[in-house]
């Protein structure tokens, strides 16, 4: 696992840590109507995912030697204010754990290159379909994110193996869609697909891209 | 005009490559050779810093080949890490790749303007971690992990192609029924500081007794416009060979040049020799594609004690035997 959280080092948290605590702070004041939470308005939920990564790279990178990623595996919380029965303001928190490339091999060397990303989101919860127990559910909204980029050396054993880290940060957006379900009054469970864009990494580079983590939430709730 | 003495027959051959698959023929569209009963550089082993660098442009082309090799006391030295070999001609710079047949061999084409002028190549050998990842997918400006430079980095080697070079006989497809038999052979071009027949033969055997061979014959000549040669010097019935070994040193075109051309290619141990011996084949039917390869030796670079440094031009024709 990695060291100290990127987003701690990343001065654009400020703004949606803000959201955040905002949207936790009137919680004494807030009515439970419609929402059988025990915060309340207020939900927490604990979410876990698997993702696949993908890389959009400068159009100039010769195909063989764009990167295959390995599953990415993310763990998050995400706080939610229901404003109305159908639509609730929500920020989160994703750690997306390191996903490493196959390795890959030109004039320099053999190489592995790991991403491993925190973002903060802030955006909204729409309760599309809602029955008694069970929520059709759709997230959007914006992102920021902080991703470091690892990249792994190897030279034959000529010289020994190292390996480097560098650390960009942008804003992005995602997308959701799922389903809920409460199992009694306190505790919810959902799945959702998920879609997460953090573009324009190492924007001032030579060679910026995007990165995009698509995958299966599963969330438990309260 | 004279032949240099290496005559297969007698048992004196320069260096001689057998392969028994048709599949390994084919990946020999193009061999160049020396004749050299003794090393050009035996200084190479026990040098420093050694480089072999080679340039061949073939007639009608307008892409030269290029390929090279450095070495630290003997030993052969990977370009890796941010070292790389760059070649430069004056219309086009290329990094060598490694070749995928031969370990710490690295080999290129640039494409030439005016394949008419005479040319001059450069070699540097140079140390930049950032371009030698430069075709990599993320910013390798942002993620340098350099391990340092090498022995051979900021070394060089420059050389300068000579005339072209037709051959004007014998015409594409003679047949020759007798090892008595002479080649004759004429060509153009003005002469520069040797030339080299290299006969790359590819025979069959009737008997199933015998296997297919082939191999290659290199042939130093004047450079007179005008030369024969037996047939039976070419396709021997008899005598001992010194060949490159196995089918796998049987080597992919141009980069054969290097080890034909440059015996110090055999003291740095590019390959081993063994031998076969003539009277275990009958050979009955036989192609023997002839290149003519005019050579300019080059300079070595500050620094460096040994190796070779070789522009040439060639051209090339098959003709077959069939007694």
């Amino acid at each position: 696992m990695k060291k100290i959280p990127v987003m701690l080092r990343n001065t654009m948290a400020t703004p949606l840590l803000a959201v955040t605590l905002l949207a936790i702070t009137p919680v004494s004041s807030l009515s439970a109507a419609e929402n059988n939470s025990p915060l309340g308005n207020i939900t927490a939920a604990f979410r876990a995912s698997l993702s696949a990564v993908s890389i959009k790279a400068d159009g100039s990178v010769p195909t063989d030697n764009k990167p295959d990623f390995s599953l990415a595996a993310a763990s998050g919380i995400t706080l939610g204010y229901s404003v109305l029965s159908w639509i609730a303001a929500e920020a989160g928190y994703t750690q997306q754990m390191g996903s490493e490339s196959d390795e890959q091999t030109d004039i320099a060397g053999s190489y592995t290159t790991e991403l491993y990303s925190e973002i903060l989101t802030a955006g909204l919860n729409l309760r599309l379909i809602k029955s008694e127990s069970v929520e059709v559910f759709s997230r959007l909204g914006g992102l920021k994110y902080s991703t470091e980029l690892t990249v792994k050396e190897r030279f034959d054993d000529v010289y020994p193996d190292g390996e480097v880290t560098a650390w960009t940060s942008g804003s992005g957006y995602y997308l959701g869609l799922g389903i809920s379900k409460r199992t009694n009054n306190t505790l919810k469970l959902s799945a959702a697909l998920e879609y997460q864009k953090l573009p324009d990494a190492f924007a001032d580079s030579s060679r910026p891209f995007d990165i995009s983590y698509t995958g299966l939430t599963l969330g438990v709730g309260f | 005009m004279s032949l240099c003495d290496c005559d297969p027959g007698a048992g004196q051959p320069t260096h001689w490559y057998k392969a028994r698959s048709l599949s390994s023929l084919l990946l020999v569209p193009f061999f160049l050779a020396a004749c050299s009963e003794t090393p050009e550089d035996d200084t190479a082993e026990s040098a420093e810093i050694s480089l072999i660098f080679e340039a061949d442009l073939p007639y009608g082309s307008i892409a030269v080949s290029v390929a090279a090799s450095g070495y630290h006391y003997g030993e052969p030295q990977p370009m890796i890490g941010g070292d790389v070999m760059q070649v430069t001609s004056s219309s086009e710079s290329v990094y060598l790749q490694a070749d995928a047949h031969r370990e710490h061999f690295y080999s290129a084409q640039l494409a030439l303007t005016d394949p008419d002028i005479s040319e001059s190549l450069s070699l540097m050998i140079i140390h930049d971690p950032e371009a030698t990842r430069s075709e990599r997918w993320y910013p390798a400006e942002e993620a340098v992990y350099d391990p340092g430079s090498g022995p051979l980095a900021g070394y060089s080697a420059t050389l300068t192609l000579p005339e072209e070079l037709q051959i004007l006989s014998p015409q594409p497809g003679l047949t020759y029924t007798s090892r008595t038999d002479d080649i004759v052979l004429e060509w153009t071009g003005a002469p520069a500081d040797s030339l080299k027949l290299v006969a790359h033969n590819r025979c069959t055997a009737s008997s199933s007794n015998s296997s297919d061979l082939a191999w290659v014959q290199t042939i130093g000549i004047t450079d007179d416009q005008a030369d024969s040669i037996r047939v039976g010097r070419l396709i021997p019935s008899e005598g001992v060979l010194e060949t490159a070994g196995t089918v796998a040193n049987v080597l992919t075109g141009f980069l054969q040049l290097v080890f034909e051309t440059t015996l110090s290619a055999a003291t740095l141990g590019l390959y081993e020799t063994e031998t076969i011996e003539f009277e275990d084949y009958e050979l009955d039917s036989c192609s023997m594609t002839l290149y003519l390869v005019r050579q300019n030796q080059g300079e070595l670079g500050d620094g460096i004690d040994g190796g070779s440094v070789t522009g040439s031009r060639s051209d090339s024709v098959t003709v077959e035997f069939q007694p």
